[in-house]
Parts: C-alpha cells; structure tokens; sequence
C-alpha cells in the first residue's frame, strides 16, 4: 500500500492512550486500531483534523506515501 | 416555475449516476410506470364490463335468443362446446330440450363437474318461451341488482388493483434508484410497498373463493351467471360468463398473467442487482473512519 499511516509512531513520541485519543475524536478504539493498522480504505478530513488536534501535527507527519521499490 | 424545474432538471441531471445499470434502472421505471397504467385502465374496465355484464340478458340479447336462435335451431341436442375465455359455449342444436338437468342427459357434459360453469343451467321437457326465459334470467336495474353486480367485478378487480399500484411503487422506487438515491427512506418505502403489493397480489385470488361465499351468503345469491348471444359461422350458441371464474386464470388470461409474472420478477431482480451493489457500497463507507 503507497499510503502508510504512521499514527503508531506518533502517538507513541507523544506518548498519547488510544483509549484517550479515541474518546477524543468520538470514535470506538477497535476503529481506531484499524486505523494505526493501515486496514481501512479511508479517513474523514473531519478525523484527520481531529487527530492533528490532538497530537499537535501536520496530516503529512500521519500520513505518508511510501515509494514502491524498483525491482 | 419553469425557472424552478430547469434547476430542478439540470440538478437530477446531475446527481444522475451515469452506469449501465442506471440507465437499466430507469428504462425498468418506465417500462413498470406504462405496465401500471395500463393495469390500472384494465381494472377500471373490468369493474365496467363486469357490473354492465350483469344486466345485458334482461332486454335485446333474450329477445334476439328466443327470435334468432331458438326458433330456428334443428331439433337435435344441445352440445358443449370447448370452454371459451371466462365461461363455456353451449351449441343449440335443440331448443331447451332435455328433462331436468342437462348433465342429467349430455355426456358431454358428464365429464365435466356440475358446477362448472354452468350451474344455473336448468332444462325443461319443453321448448321455453320467450317470457320463461326471460323470467329465468332476468335482473332488475334496482341498486341493490346494481350492488350486487358492482361487488364481484371489484372484487376481482382488487388483485389487478394491487398489480397497477405495485408497479407504480416498483417505478418511483426504480426512479429512485436510478438517481442514485439508494438508502433515501421515499426510496426504500417504494420498494417495500412494491413486494407488499406482489405479495397480496398473489394471495388475493387465493383467498377468493372464502370471499365468493361470504359475499354469496350476504347477498342470498348462489350463483351469478352472465348470458350472452355468440354466433359463430352459421349455428348458434350461448355462453355462460361467470365472473367469479375469473379467479383461476384461463386461456389468454394465464399467457397475461405469465406476461405480469415475468414483469414482477424481471423488476425485482433489477432491484436486488442495483441495492446489492448499494449495499457494497456502505460496506465500502463502513470503512472509513
């Protein structure tokens, strides 16, 4: 997948609950582990913004594209 | 106004969903939006025929039976014909002549049960007279003769009733869907009225001979049979109408009815195809966080 969601990353520098965080953006923490999975095929610009809140971030520092290797 | 509808036109235009199944959707909108048009119109008639039909033998047809067909016929025998849409041709080839009743004499009609059509049919030693005849199958235009005849052709109008509205839902709920307004409640509401109406629709005529008795019983009236003068090429016959048969769909009727079935089913599977891709659809939705 080009799009990796780096917000396991994130949320550990920040050392930020999934519970706390979930609560936060008003949605259930098994969507919310999905989401630092990478197993969903979308995410609302209304959660993007909630998580950039949140985590004090950019939508670039969660989402990022990885290049396909050559070869 | 016409300012209005063009938005409203170019709005629909565009929420338009361009996809072969769209297009599918809504030509299954106007083909079930003419059917039930056409059913409905149907309907209106039969109610028309059937309580006319009710009071056709009481003047001219008695009088053209007795002076062109009775009078005239080779004293023979009265054969059954084939059974002919909504009723049975009798071929008089004698003029009322059998003791008692008819399936008493004719071996014709010893196959077949008494019943059947032709209950009403009661036979004299002698030929009837005209006014015999007339006192046998005569009904007064009074309301309650009017009742009486408006009810079984409603009632059995009821089932294609049911056809007409369902195809309309059917249309507004594939209109619906072509626009791709899929989870809209109009929508959804269309849809279940449209299998409602199916569903009625096919249990109505099952339930009509329990409605048959009741109305008979309430109305003290056993049978109503509906005479009629039928002159194929040189003989002469009459045919008995009974409304109530209508019930049991006969001859051209059933290649109709087979026509409706295929409709019904052909509209229904168009639904299920467009409201499982829907359904893909949020499945695809669910995912997004």
């Amino acid at each position: 997948m080009p799009i990796r969601v780096a917000l396991n990353v994130m949320m550990a520098e920040r050392n930020v609950k999934s519970k706390d965080l979930a609560a936060y953006l008003g949605i259930t923490e098994a969507n919310l582990s999905l989401l630092k999975q990478g197993k969903v095929k979308g995410v609302r610009f209304e959660t993007l913004e909630g998580i950039c809140d949140y985590l004090n971030c950019e939508p670039g520092d969660i989402l990022r594209r990885e290049k396909p290797s050559k070869g | 106004m016409f300012k209005n509808t063009g938005a409203i036109l170019r709005g629909t235009l565009e929420e338009t969903p361009h996809g072969k199944l769209a297009l599918a959707a809504r030509a299954m909108s106007y083909i079930s939006a003419l059917a039930g048009g056409l059913v409905a119109l149907c309907a209106v008639l039969m109610i028309s025929i059937g309580t006319m039909l009710y009071f056709a033998p009481t003047a001219w047809l008695i009088d053209y039976a007795c002076t062109n067909c009775l009078s005239k016929v080779p004293p023979k025998n009265i054969v059954l014909l084939d059974q002919v849409l909504l009723g049975a041709a009798l071929k008089i080839t004698e003029p009322w002549p059998i003791e008692n009743r008819l399936d008493a004499k004719c071996p014709e009609l010893q196959k077949k049960p008494r019943d059947q059509n032709l209950s009403k049919c009661t036979w004299t030693p002698h030929t009837l007279s005209r006014d015999e005849i007339a006192g046998q199958f005569k009904y007064q235009f009074t309301p309650y003769n009017l009742f009486k005849a408006f009810i079984p052709s409603l009632c059995l109008s009821c089932p294609v009733f049911l056809l007409a509205s369902g195809l309309m839902e059917a249309s507004r709920c594939l209109n619906g869907l072509a626009f791709g307004r899929y989870f809209d409640s109009a929508t959804l509401k269309h849809l279940y009225n449209f299998a409602l109406s199916g569903l009625f629709c096919v249990l109505l005529p099952l339930c009509m001979p329990v409605i048959y008795n009741i109305i008979s019983f309430l109305t003290n009236s056993t049978e109503q049979i509906y005479w009629k003068i039928w002159p194929p090429e040189g003989s002469y016959s009459i045919t008995s109408f009974n409304p109530w048969k209508m019930t049991v769909p006969t001859g051209d009727l059933k290649l109709f009815y087979g026509f409706m079935i295929c409709l019904y089913a052909f509209t229904m599977t168009m639904v299920a195809t467009v409201m499982f891709k829907a359904a893909k659809i949020v499945k695809d939705h669910a995912e997004i966080i």
